[in-house]
């Protein structure tokens, strides 16, 4: 009688022990698993960032003060879309920008892009014999989001030339 | 019994973390070394991009080619870096100003000349011809323009700032036209009109002229091309009344490229050209042996002539030596160019080198002679001929000493 009842307390402790150590661990490789594929994801995004990144290039190709254009055009592997050009004196401090969609610079070297005074904010009176300042941000059009311009703001890139 | 009891929950327990290490930890692990190894793939990429696009460097220059008789502009590019530029496109711009020259090759603006198909391998260098389309353009006149060209990797590379005045007068315009206004009347206005017609271009196609002074003299150049033109002369707006019948003028260029309205009208005449020659007036020459001596003639125009005369036509032929057997003589003579001469002036025409034989001891007389119609011009204003109508010689004694 006695050793009928030390066999079911033991059938019943392995089987409690067991059950317990299998729902921790579930529980711990779920929270694990959730980490990993959040951490993953994470990883992708950055890295996609990051190659975004280093892809974009753009080049202001010339700078017409007397008709108040800009022609850039992307050496790139990655199509860019522009987010803000201006045009101001040399050593005088940038005006203050707005990031909106302005235009699409697609990744070849066939035709340059022109920004006309609609799209490039100028100084309302340019003199050609003074030296300007002609700044652009753009970001990688895979990372970019139309509808939250700011989100991945970071990655864009600057480029200041000589006007 | 007990050790039993607490293996089962064990090996479970590490089953279960042996599952966590290889299905979230290691894979995991995996990403985030292949996401490096990609970022890193992408920024050695970019790495050796950038390296070789600050390796690359072209000379850009603008050079003059001949062909035959046909002149053209063309834009030099050299290859002086250590990899291989592909130009994409090509920029002219008015250096002054910071802004783009029109370049009207296909008919419409183009902002930039695009080129297909160009390459230049470390040390080639190539001629683009397209330049030469937009350059031909009267719009560049008194511009400094400075080429941009484009590679393909993104680099910009320009030549000098060129002045091109010069280089399209030579080309856009290749004949001169010179307008000339004789005798203006003190503060009147003069306006000379070039206007084609047909095909021709001249620029400028109005002059002004306000005279200050009475019978002032004024010429003006104007860049033709080849055609016929109606050239008028406007005093105070209207025609002057003595210049009836001689104004307007038409003309065909480049069988025309001189128009002369004289407001006086002075009924000009040749006068004859005076010769002088300058020789020395003895030479001394050893027994069998030779001598030489320089004889420089020179042509001057009298004081009473009414016009410039542009000398055009020395002929070597009118120069004859007599005195002496023509065994122990010999001259060759060197005409100048030709060359405008004014109203009591002199200028030497041609310099004429004589070589004497010395014979037995003793004097000869040489006898050095300019024929009549040797030296011949044409009167700037009238195109009159003039000429020397008469025959001037010279003597030179000869003295031959003994050897």
């Amino acid at each position: 009688m006695r050793l009928a009842k030390l066999a079911v307390s033991y059938l019943i402790s392995v089987a409690i022990m067991t059950a317990v150590t299998i729902a921790l661990g579930l529980f711990l490789w779920g929270i694990i698993g959730g980490w990993a594929g959040v951490s993953a994801l994470d990883i992708i995004e950055e890295t996609n960032k990051g190659v975004a990144q280093q892809r974009s290039l753009l080049i202001v190709e010339f700078v017409d003060l007397q008709r108040k254009i800009v022609w850039v055009s992307n050496p790139g592997k990655v199509d860019l879309i522009l987010l803000s050009c201006i045009v101001y004196p040399k050593g005088s401090s940038p005006p203050s920008r707005d990031f909106i969609e302005l235009a699409k610079a697609e990744a070849s070297m066939n035709a340059p892009l022109e920004l006309d005074s609609s799209k490039c904010i100028f100084p309302s009176s340019l003199d050609p014999s003074r030296p300007y300042i002609v700044e652009i941000y753009a970001i990688a059009s895979t990372i970019y989001n139309p509808s939250n311009i700011m989100e991945n703001i970071q990655w864009a890139i600057l480029v200041r030339s000589d006007a | 019994m007990h050790k039993s009891k607490s293996a089962v929950s064990a090996i479970v327990g590490g089953l279960i973390v042996l599952a966590i290490l290889f299905t979230t930890i290691i894979p995991l692990v995996i990403l985030l070394q292949n996401s490096y190894a990609i970022f890193l793939h992408e920024s050695n990429s970019r790495r050796i991009f950038d390296t070789d696009r600050s390796s690359e460097s072209m000379l850009v220059d603008l050079i003059v080619t001949t062909t035959g008789l046909i002149k053209n502009l063309k834009l030099f590019l050299t290859n002086d870096g250590p990899i291989t530029i592909n130009p994409v496109r090509i920029w002219i711009i008015d250096a002054n100003n910071q802004a783009i020259l029109p370049c009207s090759g296909s008919g419409g603006f183009t902002p930039y000349i695009a080129l297909t198909d160009i390459v230049l391998r470390p040390g080639e260098n190539k001629t683009i011809d397209e330049v030469s389309n937009c350059l031909m353009n009267p719009a560049l006149y008194n511009k400094v323009v400075q080429f941009l060209v484009v590679s393909e990797r993104g680099r910009i590379f320009s030549s000098m700032r060129i002045n091109i005045t010069s280089l399209l007068n030579e080309f856009v315009y290749p004949y001169t036209l010179t307008v000339s206004i004789i005798n203006m009347k003190r503060g009147r206005d003069y306006t000379v009109e070039v206007e084609p017609l047909g095909e021709g271009d001249a620029n400028p196609r109005k002059f002004t002229h306000k005279a200050t002074a009475s019978n002032e003299n004024v010429t003006v150049a104007v860049g033709t091309t080849a055609g016929t033109y109606k050239v008028t002369l406007l005093e105070n707006g209207v025609p002057p009344n003595e210049l009836n019948g001689y104004n307007p003028q038409i003309i065909n260029v480049p069988d025309t490229t001189a128009v002369i309205f004289n407001l006086k009208r002075v009924e000009y005449s040749a006068v004859p050209l005076e010769v002088i020659i300058d020789a020395p007036n003895k030479v001394f020459v050893t027994q069998g042996e030779e001598e030489a001596f320089d004889v420089r003639i020179y042509v001057q125009l009298p004081k009473t002539a009414l016009e410039p005369v542009e000398i055009k036509f020395i002929d070597v032929g009118g120069i004859e030596l007599v005195g002496l057997p023509s065994g122990r003589i010999q001259h060759s003579c060197d005409p100048y160019g030709s060359f405008t001469i004014y109203p009591d002036d002199r200028k030497i025409t041609m310099t004429c080198t004589v070589e004497v034989k010395g014979a037995d001891p003793g004097q000869e007389k040489l006898i050095f002679t300019v024929k009549p119609e040797t030296i011949k011009g044409i009167g700037v204003y009238s195109g009159l001929t003039y000429s020397n109508t008469e025959e001037y010689s010279r003597d030179i004694v000869i003295k031959v000493r003994k050897k």
